[in-house]
């Protein structure tokens, strides 16, 4: 029962870690087609944003953190991808990747090599159902999901959500109807860029803060977005989940390096097999043909 | 300009941009003397970018200090000693290529540096096929041997033998083993296993992660799910501080014993307090008393501005280019027999851990220290002991 119950925790905190850096890659992917390969850097820039402001206290700075991480992302998208959408895909893939190791490096240049540590707010652990377990990941896996919970009622439930959908599915028409594309553009690598922050920020007190500590987690979360739909917005939270009970449970009964391994083979195949990525919903070729609607809405 | 003509202005700019920050540029070459056939002229192989990076640059400081000495007294063979310096990024590959380049290009009489296990062996391979020596400097025991190959790194036996007993007398007999997944760690591990098992303790779980790993949970879940008396890591780099913490969060930390590589002086500054009173066995320390040692510290924080604990890796180059340097001047020469065979006997004397020697099977043995980790990062030196000469299990390179 013990196993059983750490496992379900391992799953739930590593899935509300993963749903957003998620949620921020595939809207950055859906919004602007951009394959942000820098998304692990955003993340290591949160941490280390963390530790360089050591001496605010730890929820207000995780505010500042995200506005700074809102401004880089703004900069980011103005400075350097808005020139480049015409040039295509290539382009955009291209400078991200000069960013990254822009970030990188810099961090490098200003903190250097020795791993940072950021102290934890909230110490000690939390008896569920028998099971010891950190209370602070289980703070911030609430604070994530609570997050991506709000960006998805705020996607699904209001006007800027609907612009933001409308401007998804077709850009040129959503432009015609009054949406300023450049607004809802920069707006949405923004939030992707801030919830990529924020996660860092989140994860900050777990990590030796290095320069290189955002690598590792930029492919889960590229394995989320494909699982999820490519181009869907709420998709990468559901391949989220499939990544990190895929990850926990394959680390937990197997060796490391072999999980690993075994993980992302399982996940080149699932793309592989099903390159429009999954759904809970029934697959579109084995639902019947649609049959016209009456004006009341029952089949004719 | 037009729109187009803009946009390759700026990726030719962020190209050469992100080629400078790589650093895929040439190598440098530190003294200005030509060399001349007495010139020592050493390849240094420091990995400053990469993985690697921290244990890097500890290796070009030490071995930059170490040879600012050399020279400030004279150089050998009455010249400066030259210094061509490149960085493998801790990467196989470049670990041939870049060795091969200093030996055939630059004509370097010594290669000296590069820091993971593969790393050595590659530049070990073409140290023995082009016969020009070779010494590494990182603590663990190298997956290579040959005859010009003269490791000044701390044995993995010299790390285990005197710690393992007393931590199983202090907290118990079973043990946890965790690393990282390469070669030192599974080397180290296996020779930790053999002593343990020899006094009557068992393994309770043993674990490995590919290097990089930031999401330690599922191990610390096995680990604390196995109950252990005491654990021992050889989790390396920023993976140390993830696993520090996540264990401490928790609360393994608090329940049992815990040494091992993992809180050695490199990271100190990630895992702060989380140590303090913890106790592992090293060869160096900056806490170390001596005249040699206090000059050293002196000079590391003063050049660098370092305030953090000094690596052992530091000590072990700034030490061991002495030691070739001394080896050179007494073959009279830089040629790679006549320098292997004065390095096979020589020893250093009063130096930053004391006195060292190569042993039979070419390992380098000194005084070994348990050190007391105390706050503000000083690894004070609380018991001494003799490195063992044999080599145990594993001899790697017996004549």
């Amino acid at each position: 029962m013990e196993s059983l119950v750490s496992l379900l925790l391992s799953i739930f905190t590593l899935f509300g870690f993963y749903s957003l850096l998620a949620f921020g890659l595939g809207i950055i992917f859906g919004q602007l087609g951009v394959v942000n390969v820098a998304h692990g850097e955003f993340v290591m820039v949160g941490a280390f944003l963390m530790y360089a402001m050591a001496g605010i206290p730890f929820w207000p700075r995780l505010l500042v953190v995200v506005l700074l991480g809102l401004a880089l992302g703004v900069i980011t998208e103005r400075l350097v991808l808005s020139r480049l959408y015409a040039r295509g895909f290539l382009a955009t893939l291209l400078a991200m990747w000069g960013v990254g190791i822009v970030l990188r490096q810099g961090a490098d240049a200003v903190f250097g090599s020795t791993p940072a540590s950021v102290a934890a707010p909230i110490s000690g652990t939390l008896d569920v159902l028998g099971v010891q377990y950190p209370l602070y990941r289980l703070v911030i896996t609430v604070i994530a999901l609570a997050v991506v919970g709000c960006g998805l009622l705020l996607l699904y439930r209001s006007n800027l959500g609907m612009r933001i959908r409308a401007t998804v599915d077709n850009r040129t028409m959503a432009s015609l109807l009054g949406i300023p594309p450049t607004l809802i553009i920069t707006g949405t690598f923004a939030t992707g860029t801030g919830f990529a922050v924020l996660a860092g920020a989140l994860q900050s007190p777990m990590l030796g803060v290095t320069p290189g500590v955002g690598v590792s987690f930029l492919a889960p979360a590229f394995f989320a977005v494909l699982i999820g739909r490519p181009g869907s917005l709420s998709g990468p939270i559901f391949g989220a989940l499939v990544v990190a009970i895929l990850s926990t449970l394959l680390r937990t009964y197997l060796n490391e390096t072999v999980a690993q391994l075994i993980l992302f083979a399982l996940l080149i195949i699932l793309i592989a097999v099903r390159p429009n990525g999954l759904s809970w919903r029934k697959p579109q070729w084995k639902i019947a043909p649609a049959v016209p609607a009456t004006r009341n809405g029952a089949p004719a | 300009m037009n729109r187009s003509r803009r946009l390759s202005t700026a990726t030719v700019i962020l190209t050469a941009t992100a080629l400078v920050l790589t650093g895929c540029g040439a190598a440098s070459t530190s003294a200005q003397a030509p060399s001349s056939g007495k010139t020592l002229k050493i390849g240094l192989i420091a990995p400053v970018t990469g993985p690697a990076v921290q244990e890097g640059l500890a290796l070009q400081r030490g071995f930059e200090l170490g040879v600012k000495k050399i020279n400030e007294a004279g150089g050998v063979l009455g010249h400066p000693v030259e210094v061509v310096t490149v960085d493998d990024q801790a990467n196989a590959s470049k670990s041939t290529q870049l060795p091969q380049r200093l030996v055939a290009q630059d004509k370097v009489d010594y290669l000296f540096g590069t820091i993971p296990g593969d790393t050595t062996a590659a530049v070990g391979k073409v140290s023995q096929a082009s016969k020009v020596p070779f010494s590494s400097v990182v603590l663990g025991d190298a997956s290579f041997c040959g005859p010009y190959f003269y490791p000044f790194g701390e044995p993995d036996l010299t790390m285990l033998d005197v710690i393992v007993p007393q931590m199983m007398n202090k907290y118990g007999k079973q043990v946890a083993m965790v690393g990282n997944d390469y070669v030192f760690p599974r080397g180290y591990m296996a020779k930790a296993r053999t002593i343990v098992e020899a006094a009557g303790g068992s393994v309770s779980v043993e674990e490995y992660s590919p290097l990089g790993t930031a999401d330690w949970q599922p191990v610390v879940n096995k680990l604390s799910a196995a109950k252990p008396d005491w654990i021992l890591s050889a989790v390396v780099g920023g993976d140390a501080t993830s696993l520090v913490s996540q264990a401490d969060q928790a609360g393994l930390l608090h329940a049992t014993g815990f040494s091992g590589v993992s809180i050695m002086q490199d990271y100190y500054p990630g895992l702060t307090t989380r140590i303090d009173g913890m106790q592992l066995p090293g060869r160096y320390s900056d806490q170390l008393t001596g005249q040699a040692n206090s000059e050293f510290v002196q000079n590391y924080r003063k050049t660098y501005d370092f305030a953090a604990p000094i690596p052992g890796v530091a000590a072990n180059a700034y030490e061991g280019v002495q030691m070739v340097a001394r080896a050179v001047e007494k073959a009279g020469s830089t040629d790679a027999d006549a320098v292997t065979a004065a390095l096979s006997g020589a020893t250093i004397e009063n130096g930053v851990f004391g006195s060292g020697h190569f042993t039979k099977d070419r390992r380098f043995v000194t005084e070994m220290h348990l050190l007391d980790i105390q706050p503000g990062g000083k690894y004070s030196p609380v018991q001494s002991y003799k490195a063992p000469e044999d080599a145990g299990n594993g001899a790697q390179c017996a004549s």
